[in-house]
């Protein structure tokens, strides 16, 4: 919540919706900045390239990504209606996505250890999982998801030999020719 | 992680993603990569920025075969690096100055350069060439043992946010200009220059951090410095030239930085801005000061210590003060002046917004327990006072002590620590 975008503002008293009586009206423009901080449960649908619809706390993904807050703040996004489609985002992806970034807007307070226990464990999927998420990240500009993405990457490749970073990303085939690769594990015999 | 059915897919990742993992790898590992397949053979040649350290070769007995092993794989680095070299950053202690060094900086002077390190070794000053000079987009420098010594034609690094100098061989006016003609100097350390007499000019200074023996600093036009920590050394003939100075030296370094935040003192510096006319009652208020560190006051001087109270009661926001003596044995008491206490510090002074206070080295000097008494009447929210006794005069402790029992506090909520080793 201190992390609340402020240009909201801007947007609250284009639109001002407050739910009276059930349904949903809309009033003058005022600023509602402190009723909307009282319901934080505000909700938005995300829909992965698999057409599948994702509700998910607006306030979650406004803090973690760049690309939805600022469809957001740009008032291209209407809640009584639309969807963000995210193309290139599959469910499954998408999924874990959401869990990342609602599990750290709701767990903002707790301590190094434990946040970096979880992520560990959410990091732990095959090669093709860590694939997709490094691109939903991308694409969504998730920053704290990307840099956590990059720091696993970083150390599969840190200190280690090549022959076992290549059967860590699946390089088969290293492409050099027999000569070139011989001439390098020649050269560099401790980096085999 | 590895699976035996998945497919290789972080080779054909963007260009852009694969170079922020390399940035975060130390170099020889993002070299490495080269081997790793025909597809990485060149990913790790356009990254932007390269920082050498003691580990990026091989290390073995003999230093002049990892000397050169290192000066070997720096300049075939640069050979086969691709596109613009944003941080250029070595740090090796066993590498001195040689001539490819001169090769390197005009390598990365054509190459939009912005931020640039070297710390080489003990031994010869490296003799910066006039290429570096060249660097137009250069924003952050910092040399560690060398010659600088600028061209005549000279305009400034126009983008340079962060300068740091240490041990550097430059003429004072070479320095005076170099600092003027950087519009945009955010922070400035220089550390280690003997006898520096210096006038700082830089209107966008925030950060001031200065070490060693300055014989007179003035800040001329510094209006944004936000934090000052200086550590002043002195010598014999830097004490004598103060002697005879008249000007106020208080008002020279601290008569122009109405947005201080906060201010350190290490060693003499407090003896520095003690010398020459007394300012009276300070024209300005330091209204945003809100952190002083004092050290090695010493409280025999009533100049000294006459900083020490002015620097005080400029500071109506001041939260957090902390002190030390000079840890001397206290010679022969004469009788002290305590009358300059009432005089000096009125009753209505009151420091409305101090909350801790540290006092380290503390003899149990009359003047000392004066300043005690002060901070404690005039402190309404004191939470902590802590209180560390010098390490040789474990006798007058417990009269420190006694006496500091009678004091009055402002503050319901003091708690005054009295650490005994």
């Amino acid at each position: 919540m201190d992390k609340w975008p402020s240009s909201n503002q801007k947007w609250l008293s284009a639109w001002c919706i407050k739910p009276v009586g059930g349904a949903l009206v809309r009033q003058e423009p005022e600023y509602i900045l402190l009723a909307l901080m009282g319901s934080p449960l505000k909700k938005i649908m995300l829909c992965s390239s698999e057409k599948e619809i994702f509700s998910v706390e607006e306030q979650v993904m406004v803090q973690h990504s760049v690309i939805i807050n600022n469809m957001i703040e740009d008032g291209s996004y209407n809640h009584e209606e639309s969807k963000i489609p995210l193309d290139c985002v599959d469910s499954k992806t998408l999924k874990k996505v959401i869990d990342y970034c609602t599990h750290h807007t709701h767990h903002h307070n707790d301590n190094q250890e434990d946040l970096e226990a979880w992520d560990a464990q959410f990091l732990n999927v095959d090669s093709n999982g860590l694939y997709d998420l490094l691109m939903a990240a991308n694409y969504l500009e998730i920053r704290n998801l990307l840099d956590l993405i990059y720091g696993t990457i970083k150390n599969m490749i840190k200190g280690k030999k090549i022959d076992e970073i290549r059967r860590i990303f699946n390089i088969k085939d290293h492409g050099f020719t027999p000569e070139e690769e011989e001439q390098n594990r020649k050269e560099y015999p401790h980096f085999y | 992680m590895g699976d035996a059915l998945g497919s290789d897919l972080i080779s054909d990742l963007p260009q852009s993603i694969v170079e922020s993992i390399l940035v975060r790898l130390p170099i020889r590992d993002a070299v490495k990569t080269s081997i790793l397949s025909s597809k990485w053979r060149y990913k790790w040649a356009s990254i932007t920025q390269l920082v050498f350290d003691e580990k990026c070769v091989d290390s073995c007995s003999d230093r002049d075969v990892v000397e050169k092993s290192v000066v070997k794989f720096i300049t075939r680095l640069l050979f086969l690096h691709q596109g613009p070299i944003h941080k250029f950053q070595i740090t090796i202690s066993y590498l001195q100055s040689c001539p490819e060094i001169d090769q390197w900086i005009l390598f990365l002077s054509r190459n939009d350069i912005k931020e640039l390190v070297l710390e080489l070794g003990e031994g010869e000053f490296f003799r910066i060439p006039s290429c570096l000079f060249n660097c137009k987009k250069l924003s952050r420098l910092e040399l560690f043992r060398c010659e600088l010594d600028p061209p005549l034609s000279f305009k400034g690094f126009l983008c340079l946010r962060s300068l740091n100098l240490h041990q550097v061989l430059i003429s004072p006016d070479a320095i005076e200009g170099l600092i003027s003609n950087c519009p945009l100097l955010e922070s400035l350390s220089l550390s280690y220059f003997d006898s520096l007499a210096l006038s700082i000019r830089a209107p966008n200074l925030k950060y001031l951090y200065l070490e060693g023996e300055f014989r007179d600093i003035c800040l001329d036009d510094t209006p944004l410095l936000v934090e000052i920590s200086v550590a002043m050394y002195m010598t014999d003939d830097i004490a004598e030239h103060f002697e005879q100075s008249a000007s106020c030296n208080f008002l020279k370094f601290l008569g122009g930085v109405p947005n201080l935040e906060r201010l350190v003192g290490h060693i003499y510096f407090t003896k520095y801005l003690s010398i020459g006319n007394d300012p009276g009652c300070l024209p300005i208020i330091y209204k945003n000061l809100e952190i002083i560190e004092l050290n090695q006051v010493s409280f025999e001087d009533m100049k000294e210590i006459l900083v020490v109270l002015r620097l005080i009661t400029s500071s109506p926001n001041l939260k957090e003060l902390q002190i030390s003596g000079s840890s001397n044995i206290p010679s022969a008491t004469d009788a002290p002046d305590l009358d300059f206490w009432e005089k000096e510090c009125s009753s209505k002074c009151r420091l409305s917004h101090l909350r801790v206070v540290q006092l380290t080295d503390m003899c149990g000097v009359p003047h000392e327990m004066e300043l005690i008494k002060f901070l404690l009447a005039s402190s309404p929210v004191l939470e902590t006072m802590s209180i560390i006794p010098c390490v040789y005069v474990v006798e007058s402790q417990l009269k420190m002590l006694t006496e500091l029992v009678k004091f009055r506090r402002a503050s319901a909520k003091a708690e005054i620590v009295f650490v005994r080793e």
